[in-house]
């Protein structure tokens, strides 16, 4: 057997089940009479109405099966509401499904099943209607629609049955709910009653029926309508008629006729329940009008005397608010009295809300019994919307157990007048800005105005507790006293004046007026402050003063006219132009000056009108006209023209100064064509460009240089002039001009017959009109360099060509003066030293000539390093005392503690230099001094001797070439005339200068001034190429650095460059790194006698691979930050010897470190042998320093490593070792000049001085 | 002691065998130019060779690239005599294996004394 699954939607069918409310109920007609039909229709013994519950399937209906419910497992009909169509078992046997169930193995006998399910509308299904056989068998089509039809039957009953249920259920509770109503009904004290639209009563409570007399039938009908007083009867029913046409609410008071022919008030409200009916309510107030009534009619008596009364009077009910109040109370404020609210809240409405509280108050305090009666005065709005003082008294006139009031009694009384009377003289008390106040004559002030307190500065309080005499300055106290007794006498003060103390400190002059009422024993006094009055009447004399002596003082014309055009008043500078004295003016008429052509302006200023910049004329007593510009206005009093007043300046002047000014335009012009002539007549080519680069003027010189005519080039863009353009002009542009501006720079340039010429420019910039222009000045220098070139190769060559003769001269005289060939007689032998002191000349002159040439060409290397001032001036001095002894010249030396950065050898030669032309220039038997001292970080060595002195005239070019003070010096004292240029340069590649003071006659003191701490300048000249945009940012960067930076256009350009003696590195930017190693290898082939280093800026380091020597450098583009670090390592290890430490021991490769730290000195370490090879093949330093202990590979290994390559077979080595070695192990430890240290016996200091001294050899 | 001069200059080569000979007592060998001077090299294998730098046809660094490719000369020492007395001249000379540089014009009555402190 297989059991049936439980559906998904199990726990909502269930819930639908339930809520048919159909299980375990009684069998129901209409179910049975379906399975009857059912089985009926499909001739089968057994139909059901079988409802799946949870664990059972239940029956509602078993037609042929007694059974009331079955298990749900063994259930077909669980089955069957699995799907939505009918299951059909023909043959249970045959079912594997249902073979063995219970219900076919036994009792029923189930072989044939049909069940259609049972679906809820919405849609779970919660049972069957099923027909069962027990032997097998089919149904026909008809029959099975039947079933299914039957089966949505079942469950439309189902549907049915659970509305009726829900129905009756509502009527339940409904008929529940008004019973409870009725009860509650019933019970109420008021009638209560619904009545139809037509005011017939459906229903009433007893208490409507009591009401309306009526009790017997409750009122129901239309009776209620009789019962109603004759004279109400109409207006009620109207007011219904009303309330149910308009849908509102029904409201009516009106009187019932009891059967005992009494009246009975009732007040009525009914209000729609639905659309027929309409609850209402109705009470009893017979009771409440009977004492309204009555209180009416006390009221009214009241009301009757009040009436003659002018005040109003007021009823006041205080727990339920309502206040009566009389005609003459609304009447006060313009109401009539039913216009007025009977209720408190409406009389608070029209009171004053500022005056509220204070009433409020006054009634608390009554009400709490504090006062007798009640008492406030208080503004009411009248009708008209203004305000009206009211004095209101009352008095609670009953009062319950507890003493609460709760009828208050009063009356209004209208005070308005009178209260604005006083508030007006309150508002003028406290508004005066005069002290205004009441005063005791006890010396008291009763009362005082707010300008007493503004004025003296005291509160008012502090003013109305002090006598005020203690107020009144000391010196016046007197008088004030006297003034009191006066007015004590009744009489009256007038302007009395005294001074009153302020509280911050000052004195003010009030004066008074002041009236007495003795009988009362008051003063009414005013005071005024008079201090300013009294002030200003000495300032007014000083300032009038002021303004007289300013417009006499001025330089511009003032003058002040009658209406009628007579002068008031003219200012000195008006009488000066005008040629008037005071006297004339007096008779002077108006137009006698001005003229009249300004008659108009004169009445328009009368009419009051302001004129400025009115341009007019003044005639002079000579006649003559003033120009004049100015403005004018007249004064008016009280409506009247008074005097009108103008204020001139006299412009005759600037007019001609505009004609000046055209002068000088002409002047100008002139001056212009004198320029132009200049520069058109100038031998140098003058070009002005325009802001885009185009040629905007070229003189002759310009055309002459530049090769073509004027009208080939103005217009023409510059840069067509190069030889070759540049890849990004506009780029190009800004940077040329950023790198020319104010300096000159060298260009090639390629002339109009094709020959390219190199030309200096000096780029300026000039302000026009039109905006900025740049001009250049440009000289064709391509012959200038030429001869330069060749006077240097020539001064080169010459100089070789001289020493080789000169070497078999000197050499010669050597071997005769040495004796080589026997002993010379004495003629010949002085011959000989003359020749031989000669030939040193020579070779003196040729060694300068060569030294300027280098030092010129930058050939000359300085070897810097830390030097001992001391040392090179005892260095020097040594070097001429063999000379100054022979000129019997003394040399006082003071040496120097100081240590300078400086390439010793070249500072030793410059002292040299100075001192034997000190000595030569000496007198024999004098002194020449050598001192040195240090100022603001600077050595200044000085050469002090006592000769002749160096004339004016040649102080100024003694540092030349080829300069001597007298040619004649030159034969008697011998010398190049070159050595002071040589000085020069040398002390200026220092960084230092070099100077003469000197003073004919009494001798010279040269001096030569070095930083102490100089270090070669940062920025060199560097080529840069760029094969991309970078290029002018890497240009920036490199300038920005301090570097000269030389863009470069083309590889020829790169190649020209890397030639030159004057850059010193090359910047390449490749965009390929396939080309790069051609052009490199291209680049270093040209270069091969003086390499520089080339720093490759590429996307890969590929670009090198095949440069990797240790003058070239990969750097990845865009990082600019390495490119800069290779940069400043290549300046700074320019011309820095470097060390390569190969050492394993850290501590050691530490302190050795250190002892070379404060040399200029490149120190690399290695710590092993196979590294301290790959370093020396990368970079061969100039020296290393070398362990035999390493960890890998001995220095035996390294040694003999390095000896194979040619390069560093030659390498200066310093073998540095803890072992002893015998003198084979030596020979295999031997490259270039080699030294040997043993550790052990030597310190630190040894072997600073061994690595120095072999750095200085090699 | 045995020298051999290679010196195109004749002058100057007999001054340096003027010196060498009467100031040093040593014996000295001539060669005009570098071709000749390797021959003579080759064939009296003197003790060392005094090398003009600037020749013509063969200058000094080619002759000392020479007489260090062939067997027989490679051991002996060289000396370079040169007109040029840059720094960086000399430093470039003695990069390529000469055993040191003298610089015209030398003083004749110490040049053999010169030379034997190179040597030692």
């Amino acid at each position: 057997m297989i059991e049936a699954v439980i559906p998904p939607d199990e726990e909502r069918r269930l819930d639908v089940l339930r809520s048919y409310e159909v299980l375990d109920t009684a069998p129901e007609k209409e179910f049975d009479d379906i399975t009857r039909l059912a089985a009926l229709f499909c001739d089968v013994p057994i139909a059901l109405v079988s409802l799946v519950d949870r664990h059972r399937q239940w029956f509602k209906s078993r037609f042929g099966l007694s059974a009331p419910e079955t298990p749900r497992d063994i259930a077909f009909c669980s089955h069957a509401i699995l799907g939505t169509a009918p299951l059909i078992v023909g043959d249970a046997l045959q079912d594997e499904r249902f073979h063995d169930n219970p219900l076919v193995a036994g009792d029923p006998l189930i072989r044939f099943y049909a069940g259609a399910p049972l679906s809820a509308p919405s849609g779970e299904r919660i049972g069957t209607l099923c027909v069962i056989d027990r032997k097998p068998r089919a149904l026909t089509a008809e029959q099975l629609e039947g079933l299914e039809s039957l089966a949505r039957h079942v469950v439309a009953y189902l549907e049915l049955r659970r509305q009726s249920a829900r129905l009756a259920r509502m009527t339940r509770t409904l008929s529940e709910s008004e019973d409870r109503f009725r009860l509650l009904s019933d019970a109420a004290p008021v009638g209560i009653y619904l009545a139809t639209r037509d005011g017939q009563r459906v229903y009433a409570n007893p208490a409507w029926g009591e009401i309306s007399g009526q009790s017997s039938n409750l009122g129901l009908g239309l009776a209620w309508l009789d019962a109603i007083h004759p004279g109400d009867r109409a207006r009620v029913v109207d007011a219904w008629k009303a309330a149910v046409d308009e849908n509102r609410d029904f409201h009516a008071e009106f009187r019932f006729v009891l059967p005992d022919g009494t009246e009975r008030y009732v007040v009525s409200r009914a209000r729609r329940a639905d659309a027929e009916h309409w609850v209402g309510a109705s009470s009893d107030i017979t009771q409440r009008r009977a004492v309204e009534v009555a209180l009416a009619e006390s009221e009214q008596q009241l009301r009757l005397v009040m009436q003659g009364s002018t005040d109003g009077y007021y009823d006041w009910n205080v727990a339920t608010g309502r206040m009566q109040i009389s005609g003459r109370g609304a009447s006060m404020l313009g109401y009539e009295a039913s216009e007025i609210v009977p209720h408190i809240d409406s009389w608070k409405d029209l009171m004053h809300p500022d005056d509220l509280p204070q009433v409020m108050r006054a009634l608390d305090q009554h009400f709490e019994g504090r006062t007798e009666n009640y008492e406030s005065k208080y503004r009411l709005r009248t009708k008209q919307g203004n305000w009206k003082w009211i004095l209101d008294r009352g008095k609670a006139v009953s009062r319950d157990a507890d003493g609460k009031p709760l009828r208050v009694a009063g009356t209004h009384m209208d005070i308005d007048e009178k209260k604005r009377a006083e508030e007006m003289l309150d508002r003028f008390f406290s508004l005066s800005i005069e002290m205004l106040c009441v005063a005791g004559l006890d010396g008291y002030f009763k009362r005082v105005n707010p300008a007493f307190e503004k004025i003296l500065g005291y509160s008012t309080a502090e003013l109305l507790t002090r006598p005020f005499l203690d107020l009144v300055h000391p010196e016046d106290r007197e008088s004030t006293i006297r003034e009191m007794e006066k007015l004590g006498a009744g009489e009256m003060t007038l302007r009395f004046e005294n001074r009153y103390l302020c509280a911050d400190g000052s004195v003010r002059w009030i004066a008074w007026t002041a009236s007495p009422y003795v009988e009362e024993g008051l003063i009414y006094a005013a005071g005024r402050d008079v201090t300013e009055a009294k002030l200003t009447a000495q300032t007014l004399a000083e300032s009038e003063d002021r303004y007289r002596d300013l417009f006499e003082n001025a330089t511009d014309l003032i003058q002040s006219l009658t209406p009628d055009g007579k002068f008031l008043y003219v200012n000195r500078a008006w009488l000066q132009t005008l040629g008037y004295s005071k006297e004339e003016v007096g008779r002077l008429n108006m137009f006698d000056v001005v003229d009249p052509s300004c008659g108009e302006h004169f009445q328009r200023l009368l009419a009051g009108e302001k004129l400025n910049n009115v341009v007019t004329e003044l005639r002079t007593k000579s006649g003559e006209r003033r120009i004049v510009e100015g403005n004018v206005s007249c004064r008016f009093e009280n409506g009247r023209a008074v005097s009108t007043r103008g204020i001139f300046r006299d412009i005759t002047v600037s007019r001609s100064a505009e004609e000046e000014l055209l002068r000088s335009h002409e002047a100008l012009r002139a001056r212009e064509s004198a320029m132009r002539s200049i520069i058109a007549s100038s031998l140098s080519g003058i070009v002005t460009l325009s802001r885009s680069g185009s040629i905007a003027s070229v003189n002759a010189a310009a055309e002459r240089i530049l090769g073509y005519r004027e009208e080939e080039l103005l217009g023409r863009d510059v840069i067509s002039l190069l030889p070759e353009p540049p890849a990004d002009i506009p780029e190009f542009q800004r940077r040329s001009v950023d790198a020319s501006l104010g300096r000159v720079t060298e260009w090639s340039v390629r002339r109009g017959d094709g020959r390219i010429i190199t030309v200096e420019l000096a780029l300026f910039e000039f302000e026009t009109a039109e905006g900025k222009q740049l001009a250049g000045n440009i000289q064709d220098v391509s012959e200038r360099r030429e001869v330069e070139r060749m006077k240097r190769e020539f001064i080169a060559t010459v100089s070789h060509e001289l020493r080789t003769p000169l070497t078999s001269i000197r050499g010669s005289l050597d071997l005769l003066k040495g004796g080589v060939f026997g002993q010379l007689p004495p003629g010949a032998e002085e011959a000989a030293t003359i020749a031989l002191r000669n030939t040193a000349r020579l070779i003196t002159l040729i060694n300068d000539i060569l030294d300027l040439e280098r030092l010129d060409s930058g050939k000359l290397e300085l070897h810097f390093g830390r030097a001992d001032a001391g040392a090179m001036m005892l260095a020097a001095v040594e070097a001429v005392r063999a000379f100054a002894v022979q000129n019997d010249v003394r040399i006082d030396v003071q040496p120097s503690a100081e240590t300078v950065r400086a390439d010793a050898d070249r500072i030793v030669q410059v002292l040299v230099n100075l001192l034997s032309n000190a000595v030569k220039f000496s007198a024999p038997g004098s002194a020449v001094r050598l001192d040195a001292r240090q100022e603001d970080g600077e050595i200044i060595f000085r050469v002090e001797d006592h000769g002749r002195g160096i004339p004016h005239d040649y102080l100024q070019r003694i540092f030349d070439r080829f300069q001597q003070v007298e040619s004649s010096d030159s034969r008697t004292k011998g010398g190049s005339g070159l050595g002071l240029a040589i000085c020069k340069a040398i002390v200026e590649q220092h960084n230092g200068s070099i100077g003469v003071i000197s003073e004919e006659g009494s001798g010279s003191v040269f001096w030569v001034r070095l930083p102490l701490d100089f270090k070669p300048a940062t920025g060199v000249r560097i080529g840069l190429f760029s094969s991309s945009s970078d290029g002018s940012s890497l240009g920036r960067l490199l300038h920005r650095e301090g570097h000269e930076v030389l863009l470069l256009q083309t590889w020829r350009e790169v190649r020209a460059a890397g030639q030159e003696q004057s850059v010193m590195m090359l910047v390449v930017d490749l965009a390929d790194d396939a080309e790069a190693g051609d052009l490199l290898s291209r680049l270093r082939s040209a270069q091969a006698d003086r390499p520089i280093p080339i720093i490759v800026v590429a996307p890969s380091i590929d670009a090198i691979r095949s440069f990797d020597d240790n003058m070239t450098v990969f750097v990845p583009r865009g990082r600019e930050r390495e490119l800069l670090d290779a940069v400043r390592d290549f300046v700074q290890d320019r011309g820095r010897p470097d060390v390569l430490i190969v050492e394993d021991d850290f501590a050691l490769l530490n302190v050795l470190q250190k002892r070379l730290a404060a040399d200029e000195l490149l120190v690399r370490v290695a710590r092993t042998g196979g590294a301290a090879v790959a370093m020396a093949r990368k970079a061969a330093p100039k020296l290393m320093v070398l362990d035999i202990n390493l960890p890998d590979i001995d220095g035996f290994d390294v040694v003999s490593i390095l000896h194979r390559d040619e390069k560093l077979r030659t390498m200066p080595l310093l073998v540095y070792t803890g072992r002893d070695l015998d003198a084979a192990e030596r020979g295999r430890l031997t490259l270039g000049p080699t030294r040997f240290m043993t550790k052990a016996a030597n310190g630190g200091h040894d072997f600073r001085d061994a690595v120095l001294e072999m750095l200085e050899r090699s | 002691m045995r020298v051999l001069i290679i010196d195109d200059e004749e002058d100057v080569r007999r001054i340096a065998v003027l010196s060498l000979v009467n100031v040093g007592k040593m014996e000295v060998i001539e060669a005009a130019n570098g071709m000749d001077g390797v021959e003579k090299a080759r064939d009296a294998q003197p003790d060392a060779i005094l090398l003009d730098v600037m020749m013509p046809s063969m200058d000094g660094p080619a002759t000392l690239a020479a007489l260090r490719e062939e067997e027989s000369t490679r051991h002996i020492p060289v000396v370079f005599v040169t007109a040029r007395a840059m720094s960086s001249e000399l430093s470039r000379l003695r990069s390529l294996g000469a055993q040191g540089v003298l610089t015209k014009p030398f003083n004749a009555m110490t040049l053999p004394d010169d030379l034997r402190a190179i040597l030692s």
